[in-house]
């Protein structure tokens, strides 16, 4: 679709905006995880190349319109608060979080079908050490990029980074 | 021969080892750009050398500092002058030409690639790859070697002429306690004898070695390990020629000769590429932009810290929840931990496509902007980024 | 060698224990007139995945892809070898005459009830110091005289003041613990660290004045914030007798064997095979299941200089020198012995099964020695010694199993302190570890954690969950920038707190074998009866009072349940959970605390104990069964640091006697 005469995003570049407007970190935040390729593969994987081609194109119009008007209402209309989306939203915001695939909530799965890859896993030791929940808390993930001796004692902040 | 640049001044060691801080400072963020562009859990063979090297550069800076502080001179980020040269700054810019030292050539801020090892290996050189010393222009003022400069620095530090025995004093000394993490020891200085230690400590580990020591065993140790389990380490040059070449040395070889130990693997595939774009005070307002910037401004925090604790001054933390709160925190102990948060930020950096330049990521600046209109300027834009992160919905 | 026997000294298990003893032996035995050089074999019955730097980082990768990231996740589990595991912990289904109708052995465990036995350990090289926390609490002194002090459980064979020298150079040589002797006040030893420490060793403290070989470990953001908040608090608790108990609530940082800064001469111990990692703590938050650096003792760093220093084959130059010989995958399943029925004897060899992981039969092999040294952990202890019939005259091998049963309480603090960062614990609350209150119920150790909810609620993950949504509706909570906003006002502000009880020795507490129950390599798993007495229980609502009162001083009094966010007291325990405790109309959640202890208590008279002081069988003289299992009581210190006390004591032991077969 074509806004105002700009060219069509890609795929990637929208699931990229669309990740940016769902986690609250900016673009090259989430691409400073090396995950922004993994996640949408993923996410193809489990909800399958057409359901994705709908959700991006309901998210690029939204984007889009979020962007004239300065505000997020079409997207949270259209997209987040679309009962065919939804689950896969809570699952992609999870996904980015925690660096965990948990499967589809609601009746997704009576609607969709299911697909075997649809199960509770861990995408990748990196996922796990990318997950943003340990960014959002001021902490490090549990087990990898430690802060160094001393750091605890000192009172939290949450990074610039 | 010419004769190499000699140091016959109190005022112009003292400016020598403000230089050889900043020296010492400026080969960090050379070997850590290759090291962090490193993709998670590859290379790690290659990884562990470079990482030995940087954390012995970081103690030679120390080492350096512990002198500079010993003669009654505190180390700082300020220019200064030597053998008459005005303006000569001790912090690095990239890439950069050494106005001290001419056979060492550009250092580059490159991803792990042949080419950057190759110029780690002319770093640790000791002609810095030139056949002779002859070959290496000389710049008045300035000297052809690392290894030169620091023979200059240690024949005035011998010369009660230049620095009499009252000119020493055990002041502001980082004790050895505080470094870890690498091989060596710190070497508080506290009279001739210990400032020439110190010396010859950073010489005899690293980058200022001298010639003749391409025709020992390349194995010869720099410095035993503190476990006592037969770890050891060899000279910061042997240590390259490995990972240039693939190769570990055999015990019996010298350093001048091709590695024929057993392969040392090393994967150029597995490397982030990163391209290094100099800061031109250009906002472009993206958030790629923003993070170099950030990236920046802590380095700058860091760099500050790093001479608060040469300085023996302590850094101020502000505890949100108590503002009687003891606010005086160890500098070193503060630095270290900017250092492990410039880790995170340098990798994430590197994973980083850059917008304008397909096929390549970010690379880390190691752009020092000192403290002043730059500096809020800088400030003030890293708050505006987290203000308007992940756009206006709520 | 002058005797016939393949070593000198054959040791079970390749943990904390074996390393100490085989690093005592040689040392000593070196050091003697004429000096020894034994031959010793560790045999390890799992693997020995990670003695160099690059393979232990396997394990941290294995941790990060975990789903679940309990203290074993790190660490691969194998048939052949079991291992515990707390996912597997199930309730066994008891008839209503309190026997058991259907045992709860869907893991390694066999457990018959009432309660399971809550706590794992690895088998694995380096044992289960690959995920303790790294506490170092030595035991007050009451503790090692419990009948005498309080009339209730037993007393030890030793006392404080025996073991101080072996606590020093636990302290030193073995572990490297971290502490300020300032920073130690407890109760019970008489207001003044400095003489509880005073050393014997005036050689190397002057004076008498101990000191640790690294200085503290920082104190959380946490600690400070809560000592500040719950100063002058006094806690009361009112015992059966309705007479006031108070206890100053004053917070202590804990000894641990975790590098820092050290004291002048100490050499901090890195990483195993990499020399220049580890030296210090660097806050990967991850002690339990693994520090990814290993700046937190394990064994591996003992058995790595072992066989560094000490190869198993004869010197190049000629030179004396011991020799140690480590082979994993090695499963003992017998001591072959000669004692008949209430009578002693000796032992006369192992019997063990090597096992592939390439599908190849498992092989038999026999080994001798002069000594034996079963150090494979009290539980695996017992049950083969129970298989082979041996060391049992007195009945108690595989009685008096213990545990510190934890009670968990935690909540959201009205302030970011800034959870999930440091160590996992830091600080406690030493007030209740000793008090005239332990004649009628049991001592707890305060341990206050630093990573927010994760042992109690699972959390980040399950705050993520409740923020973000799905469930049945499918709808999405929060998202965006006031997701990550509120994640950052939430899990910096969650803490909690481990109420660890010491449990008390009864020999109803026990690892029994059934031949029905037997793992892939035919040997016996263990089958565990397990209960808490009345002693313990009664400090279940005295640990629920302290901890109400405590919270309501902080400011967080009110009752509060997920998925709600408020500052509040958010400790609650379902009846349904397989942990759940009822005592009093009340139900509570007790946990296990990974320690492991009983089986083969140490004690003078042969009757009622199954080692003597030295941890030497009264049955088989050239058995030496060590580790946690030969204590009598527990105390409310982690028992890691004293078995490896005790573990010194044993191999200067073993040294003396070491025969003359060196000329």
């Amino acid at each position: 679709m074509t806004d105002h005469g700009t060219p069509t995003p890609s795929p990637q570049q929208i699931f990229t905006e669309l990740s940016v407007a769902l986690t609250g970190f900016d673009r090259a935040e989430l691409a400073g995880t090396g995950l922004i390729e993994t996640y949408y593969t993923t996410l193809l994987r489990i909800i399958g190349e057409r359901e994705a081609g709908h959700l991006f194109l309901a998210a690029a119009e939204a984007l889009a319109a979020d962007r004239r008007n300065h505000d997020g209402e079409a997207l949270r209309r259209q997209v987040v608060e679309n009962p065919r989306y939804a689950p896969v939203i809570v699952s992609l915001i999870k996904l980015w979080y925690l660096g965990s695939w948990y499967p589809l909530s609601g009746g997704y799965r009576d609607i969709n079908g299911s697909t075997a890859e649809d199960v509770e896993h861990v995408v990748s030791p990196q996922a796990y050490r990318e997950g943003l929940v340990w960014i959002a808390a001021g902490a490090h993930p549990m087990g990898a990029k430690p802060p160094g001796f001393g750091s605890w004692a000192e009172p939290p902040s949450l990074p610039v980074f | 021969m010419t004769e190499p640049t000699r140091i016959s001044t109190l005022e112009d060691l003292k400016a020598a080892l403000q230089l050889a801080v900043g020296l010492e400072l400026s080969t960090i963020p050379v070997y850590l750009t290759g090291l962090y562009s490193i993709e998670a859990g590859r290379n790690t063979d290659a990884a562990q050398t470079i990482r030995s090297v940087v954390m012995e550069e970081m103690l030679h800076m120390t080492l350096a500092a512990n002198v500079l502080n010993a003669l009654g001179e505190i180390p700082g980020t300020e220019p200064v002058e030597f053998q008459g040269r005005p303006n000569l700054s001790p912090i690095p810019a990239y890439p950069l030409d050494s106005p001290l030292i001419s056979g060492i050539g550009t250092l580059e801020l490159l991803p792990l690639t042949p080419r950057a090892v190759d110029s780690f290996v002319r770093i640790e050189h000791p002609l810095h790859g030139a056949a002779t010393l002859a070959a290496i222009p000389v710049q008045p003022g300035g000297f052809r070697t690392i290894g030169e400069f620091y023979d200059a620095v240690d024949a005035a530090l011998a010369d009660p002429a230049i620095c009499p025995d009252s000119a020493f004093s055990a002041v502001r000394q980082i004790p050895d306690g505080d470094y870890y993490g690498g091989a060596g020891h710190v070497i508080e200085v506290k009279d001739r004898a210990t400032a020439r230690e110190a010396v010859l400590k950073i010489i005899d580990q690293g980058e200022g070695l001298p010639e003749e020591y391409l025709h020992r065993p390349a194995k010869t140790v720099t410095d035993a390990d503190r476990l006592g389990s037969g770890w050891q380490m060899y000279s910061h040059y042997a240590r390259f020629r490995e990972l240039q070449t693939g190769r570990r040395f055999r015990t019996d070889q010298q350093a001048d000769q091709n590695p024929a130990g057993a392969m040392l693997l090393v994967d150029y595939t597995a490397v982030q590429p990163a391209l290094y774009v100099p800061r031109n005070g250009d906002v472009d307002g993206s958030p790629e932009g923003a993070a170099l910037d950030a990236f920046d401004l802590a380095y700058s925090h860091l760099v500050d810290g790093i001479y608060r604790a040469f300085a023996g001054e302590p850094t101020e933390v502000v505890d949100p929840l108590d503002v009687h709160a003891e606010r005086e925190r160890p500098s070193l102990r503060r630095a270290v931990h900017a250092m492990y948060g410039l880790r995170n930020a340098a990798i994430a950096l590197m994973r980083t496509p850059n917008p304008a330049k397909p096929g390549h990521t970010l690379c880390p600046r190691f752009s020092y902007v000192p403290p002043g209109g730059d500096r809020d300027k800088l400030t003030q834009r890293i708050e505006n980024r987290i203000e308007n992160r992940g756009g206006p919905n709520r | 060698m002058s005797t016939s026997n393949d070593y000198d000294i054959v040791i079970v298990g390749g943990g904390i224990s074996a390393a100490t003893i085989a690093k005592t032996v040689i040392e000593k035995a070196a050091a003697q007139t004429p000096p020894r050089h034994p031959r010793i074999l560790i045999l390890e019955a799992g693997r020995a995945t990670a003695m160099s730097a690059d393979k232990y980082d396997t394990y941290v990768g294995a941790f990060q892809e975990a789903l679940a990231k309990v203290p074993n996740s790190p660490y691969p589990a194998s048939s052949s070898a079991p291992q515990p595991d707390v996912l597997d912990i199930g309730r066994p289904i008891m008839g209503p005459d309190g026997t058991t109708k259907v045992p709860s052995d869907n893991g390694y465990f066999v457990q018959m009830g009432p309660l399971p036995f809550g706590s794992d350990y690895a088998r694995s090289l380096g044992g289960t110091t690959l995920h303790w926390l790294g506490t170092c609490l030595r035991m007050l002194p009451n503790d090692f005289r419990m009948r005498d002090a309080y009339r209730h459980s037993v007393n030890w064979p030793l006392s404080y003041e025996d073991l101080k020298p072996y606590y020093e150079r636990a302290e030193w040589d073995i572990i490297g613990v971290s502490a300020n002797v300032e920073d130690q006040v407890y109760p019970g030893i008489g207001g003044d660290p400095a003489k509880f420490f005073k050393s014997a060793n005036t050689a190397k403290f002057p004076d008498g004045v101990y000191h640790f070989p690294m200085e503290r470990i920082p104190s959380s953001y946490l600690d400070q914030y809560l000592a500040k908040k719950s100063a002058g608090l006094v806690v009361e608790l009112t015992d059966r007798e309705g007479r006031p108990h108070t206890f100053p609530v004053e917070l202590s940082n804990t000894p641990v064997g975790r590098n820092s800064q050290p004291a002048e001469g100490y050499q901090v111990i890195g990483a195993v095979g990499n020399f220049d990692q580890g030296q210090r703590c660097e806050g990967n938050s991850s002690c339990i299941p693994i520090c990814p650096a290993q700046a937190k003792y394990n064994a591996l760093k003992t058995l790595y200089e072992l066989i560094v220093k000490y190869p198993d084959r004869d010197p190049a130059d000629g030179a004396r020198k011991a020799r140690v010989a480590i082979r994993s995958q090695c499963v003992v399943s017998r001591v072959r012995h000669t004692q008949q029925k209430d009578g002693t004897g000796t032992v006369t060899g192992l019997t063990y099964r090597t096992w592939f992981d390439d599908g190849s039969a498992p092989v038999d092999h026999t080994v001798t020695a002069d000594t034996y040294v079963l150090a494979a952990n009290a539980i695996e202890n017992a049950t083969l010694l129970l298989a082979s019939g041996a060391a049992n005259t007195s009945d108690q091998v595989g009685r008096n199993l213990m545990d510190h049963p934890l009670l968990l309480t935690w909540g959201l603090l009205e302030d970011g302190v800034g959870a999930y960062r440091g160590p996992g614990s830091t600080s406690g609350i030493p007030a209740f570890r000793d008090g005239s209150f332990r004649s009628e119920r049991t001592a707890f150790r305060v341990e206050i954690g630093n990573w927010g909810w994760n042992f109690p609620e699972n959390a980040p993950y399950d705050t993520v969950h409740d923020l973000v949504g799905g469930g049945e509706s499918g709808a999405v909570g929060l998202y965006g920038r006031a997701l990550r906003e509120r994640l950052g006002e939430i899990l910096p502000a969650q803490f909690r707190i481990a109420w660890e009880l010491e449990q008390d020795p009864e020999p109803t507490n026990r690892v029994t074998i059934d031949d029905r129950y037997k793992d892939a390599l035919g040997n016996h798993r263990p089958v565990i009866h397990y209960d808490l007495s009345p002693y313990v229980r009664d400090s279940l609502p005295w640990a629920a009072e302290a901890s109400r009162q405590l919270f309501t001083q902080l400011g967080i009094g009110d009752q509060v349940r997920r998925p709600e966010y408020r500052p509040g007291d958010y400790t609650h325990y379902d009846p349904n959970d397989p942990s759940a405790v009822t005592h009093d109309g009340v139900t509570y959640w007790v946990r296990g605390a990974g320690h492991v202890v009983g089986t083969h208590r140490m004690g003078d008279d042969p009757t009622t104990s199954v080692v003597d002081s030295h941890q030497r069988s009264h049955d088989l003289p050239n058995l030496y069964i060590v580790g946690c299992g030969s204590m009598p009581t527990l105390g409310t210190s982690n028992p890691t640091l004293t078995m490896t006390a005790l573990a010194l004591r044993t191999g200067d032991r073993i040294a003396e006697q070491l025969k003359g077969n060196d000329a």
